[in-house]
């Protein structure tokens, strides 16, 4: 009897399942935190240069700052969803007395051990009995430690977090998870709702992209089966509670959209969507819809929109939506976290349905668990292993991060042999990038590419003074792109002589290589400018005096282009691909740096700003020609080359054939280049025919740093997007001081984001708050 | 689902061990 009153106990507290999964889960990650918490750096592709980024944003004031020390400087954390900096920020703050390395570590293993608990939480949410949701805390566990990560299913699992550095992607997953417990139920709770999806939305934007199909499927099915058009109402009262409250993200983010880089990849093999989630999807099916025959409904709807995920992961979006920044095997995880926890239901069903004797029941379950517990190596392998640099590496960026005022390049290195012959699985070169960058000096790459436009140009500059190419993330047509398999005439850039891409690397600022490969170093050896070489075991520093610097006066005036800023649908050729970033890869290609270029504000031709700020510029090109008042345009520029050199490339606009007209025309200054729709082509004749036109002292200055919209000269002087994607300013003779303006949209976000809060607190405190 | 009871244990037993055999399998060339 009382062994009985003991099996009750056990199968119906539910503490002590919380308890036993708790213990459960660390038994399972405690070794490999215990590993991970002796190393100097942080485990993951990205995850070094995640907490370099955490740091060096824990140290600026306000809420978006400008970040100069990778790819030329970003807004920081504009491009990304901005939560995860901002709790690291406060968390920084209030415990100063703790290593930086140490929070981050913990609040990730605290991710990680929550997401088990979150699990059994969502089960019995669905009113399944407590035995299904242990083992579904137990599944989640399962979930956790699988090998499989990468190309097929990447995010929230340790080998993602901690191998791949998806860290983000774990910390959005626990609002995500709640919100999914939030939801299911019959009370509904909209603040609850709201703000965890507005959570969800200012942490990962996969998380975020997910969450919008769950929302979208839950709430029609529901609908759909309630006859009623209350659910889709729930959803929208959730959805405009999370924009409300994520306002003061993404209005200056959708205002300066152009200066982030996108790129969707391609869709998950359907072979490898349907292996990974042909048994938990197949056992969750068997329990859902018992459960549902049942009556308790809401597992089916969890599951479909998990099977909705797992379909929209296979589809070709890319090809679709390529302007949105959609990845699908970030998507695949949360389908195979819901079928994961919703399979012990399946597998009680499959016990039931066999109707053994009840003391056989508990090992025929064991025997269907057991192949989902085999789904797992040891973490460390699945992981990957734990990252560190050699004494010599130590003793370099140490030194490295001392020479303030300047940039350095690292050579792309990974899977490689070092010089000492030992196989180099890590990212080292991403761990030294963010080491280094992480102090007063400055390195052109990052693991963060899409929070600068400037990434078009680092990643093949990078690239073209290492063994290994690499790209990600990503359109950039000097690239060859292996994922993607996009390719555009990328052997002509890196088949150029080491000598012409050193003279890209002296524009960008380069004052050092940082360099491993034998191959590369030699070549740079025999360099007569880079002489100086210091030694670091396997790899080599090589100082160049000529590099240019951060910021320079222009003794000739930069050329003013009208075109369009595009950062997404970037075609490499045709009459639409002479978009800014298209016409200074190419410029960046020919490597004829005498000539600035300068983005005009505006691509409007009689925008009302040109009569003044036009007589700053010597020369201009008209690329774009869409004009509101086609007549004050033309009238505009036939003045306009009275005194100055007009460039026309080619265009079939009434515009282009009336101004072409002059070209012969004595009084005017007026060239026609042909668009033959060969960018590259036509790049190398508008370049030759340029003339500089020398300028007086004092007037421009090209400051090496990525442009974007906020800066402003405090006494007025205008700022430029100047090539490839630095900052040129115009001033009146003094020397340019640039301050960061937060715009009207980002005051108006934050301004909706507190409106929202405050009535949110104000409703949660005077009412309680029923059912819609 | 009576019927399911008259058939002899061993026989539920083989099915149970099927499924798991057949999941293992799913599972390990997800895995691959």
């Amino acid at each position: 009897m009382k062994l009985q009153q003991l099996y009750t106990y056990i199968q119906r507290s539910t503490a002590l399942h919380y308890i036993v999964i708790i213990l459960l889960t660390l038994l399972y990650v405690a070794p490999y935190f215990s590993m991970e918490f002796g190393t100097d750096i942080v485990s993951g592709w990205d995850g070094a240069a995640h907490l370099a980024m955490m740091e060096n944003y824990a140290h600026s004031t306000g809420l978006f700052s400008w970040i100069p020390q990778w790819s030329a400087g970003m807004i920081w954390p504009l491009g990304y969803p901005p939560l995860m900096s901002v709790v690291f920020k406060f968390l920084f703050a209030i415990f100063p007395m703790l290593q930086s390395i140490d929070i981050f570590r913990v609040i990730f293993f605290l991710c990680t051990l929550s997401i088990p608990l979150i699990a059994y939480w969502i089960v019995r949410r669905l009113e399944y009995s407590k035995s299904v949701a242990f083992l579904s805390g137990v599944f989640a566990l399962f979930f956790l430690v699988t090998s499989k990560s990468g190309a097929g299913v990447l995010g929230i699992s340790m080998a993602a977090t901690f191998g791949n550095g998806t860290y983000s992607q774990l910390f959005a997953a626990i609002p995500l998870f709640l919100w999914i417990g939030v939801l299911l139920g019959k009370r509904f709770r909209p603040v609850h709702a709201g703000v965890l999806l507005g959570i969800v939305l200012v942490s990962n934007i996969h998380m975020a992209q997910t969450a919008c199909i769950i929302l979208a499927v839950y709430s029609s099915i529901q609908a759909y089966q309630e006859k009623s058009s209350q659910p889709i109402l729930k959803a929208l009262i959730q959805g405009c509670i999370a924009l409300g409250l994520s306002a003061f993200w993404w209005a200056p983010l959708f205002e300066s959209r152009n200066y982030f880089l996108t790129q969707a990849m391609p869709p998950v093999d359907p072979f490898v969507a349907l292996s990974v989630l042909l048994a938990p999807l197949s056992f969750s099916a068997l329990g859902v819809w018992h459960q549902y025959s049942l009556g308790k409904k809401e597992g089916v709807l969890l599951w479909l929109s998990g099977f909705v995920i797992a379909c929209v992961s296979v589809l070709p979006l890319h090809e679709w939506l390529p302007f949105l920044p959609l990845q699908p095997f970030r998507l695949l995880p949360v389908s195979l976290f819901l079928c994961m926890i919703l399979a012990p239901s399946g597998i009680m069903r499959v016990v039931q349905f066999l109707q053994f004797p009840k003391k056989m029941q508990v090992i025929a379950c064991i025997v269907l668990v057991l192949p989902f517990a085999y789904w797992h190596r040891p973490i460390t392998d699945a992981v990957g292993g734990q990252y560190a640099l050699t004494d010599a590496e130590w003793q370099m960026v140490s030194d490295v991060q001392k020479l303030s005022d300047s940039r350095s390049l690292i050579e792309y290195t990974y899977d490689d042999t070092t010089r000492s012959g030992k196989l180099d699985r890590q990212p080292t070169q991403f761990i030294l990038s963010a080491l280094i960058g992480g102090a007063e000096h400055e390195t052109i790459s990052s693991n963060f590419r899409e929070s600068s436009l400037s990434t078009i140009f680092t990643q093949p500059l990078r690239n073209s003074f290492s063994e290994i190419h690499e790209t990600f993330g990503v359109y950039c047509w000097l690239c060859h792109d292996e994922i993607l398999d996009r390719d555009y005439r990328s052997h002509e850039f890196y088949s150029q002589p080491l000598a012409q891409h050193l003279k890209r690397s002296r524009f960008f600022g380069v004052k050092y290589l940082i360099i491993r490969s034998d191959k590369i170093a030699s070549q740079l050896r025999a360099l007569p400018a880079l002489s100086n070489e210091k030694d670091y075991a396997d790899w080599s520093l090589f100082s160049d005096e000529k590099a240019a610097p951060m910021i320079e006066e222009l003794t000739s005036s930069p050329l003013l282009v009208f075109t369009d800023l595009k950062s997404t649908r970037r075609p490499a050729d045709g009459p639409d691909a002479y978009d800014w970033l298209r016409i200074n890869e190419e410029w960046f290609f020919h490597a004829q740096f005498d000539q600035i270029f300068t983005l005009a504000p505006s691509s409007h031709l009689d925008s009302s700003y040109l009569p003044t700020e036009l007589e700053q510029f010597s020369h201009t090109l008209l690329v774009d020609y869409s004009a509101r008042d086609v007549e004050e345009a033309y009238v505009q520029f036939e003045q306009y080359a009275r005194h100055h050199r007009l460039y026309l490339l080619s265009d079939s606009s009434d515009l282009y054939q009336r101004l072409a007209l002059l070209e012969n025309s004595p009084k005017h200054n007026i060239y026609s280049i042909t668009r033959t729709g060969d960018v590259r082509a036509d790049m190398k004749t508008v370049l030759d025919q340029l003339r500089n036109e020398p300028i007086e002292k004092g007037a421009w200055f090209l400051l090496r740093q990525s442009y974007f919209p906020w800066w402003k000269e405090i006494d007025g002087g205008s700022v430029y997007m100047a090539s490839p994607t630095f900052t040129a300013v115009h001033t009146a003779g003094a020397f340019p001081e640039l301050q960061l303006v937060r715009p009207q949209s980002a005051r108006v976000g934050m301004i909706i984001s507190t409106l929202v809060l405050l009535s949110l607190l104000g409703f949660s405190i005077r009412y309680r708050i029923q059912s819609v | 689902m009576k019927k399911l009871t008259t058939l002899p244990l061993f026989i539920r037993c083989a099915a149970i061990v099927i499924i798991a055999g057949i999941t293992f399998a799913v599972l390990a060339v997800a895995n691959t």
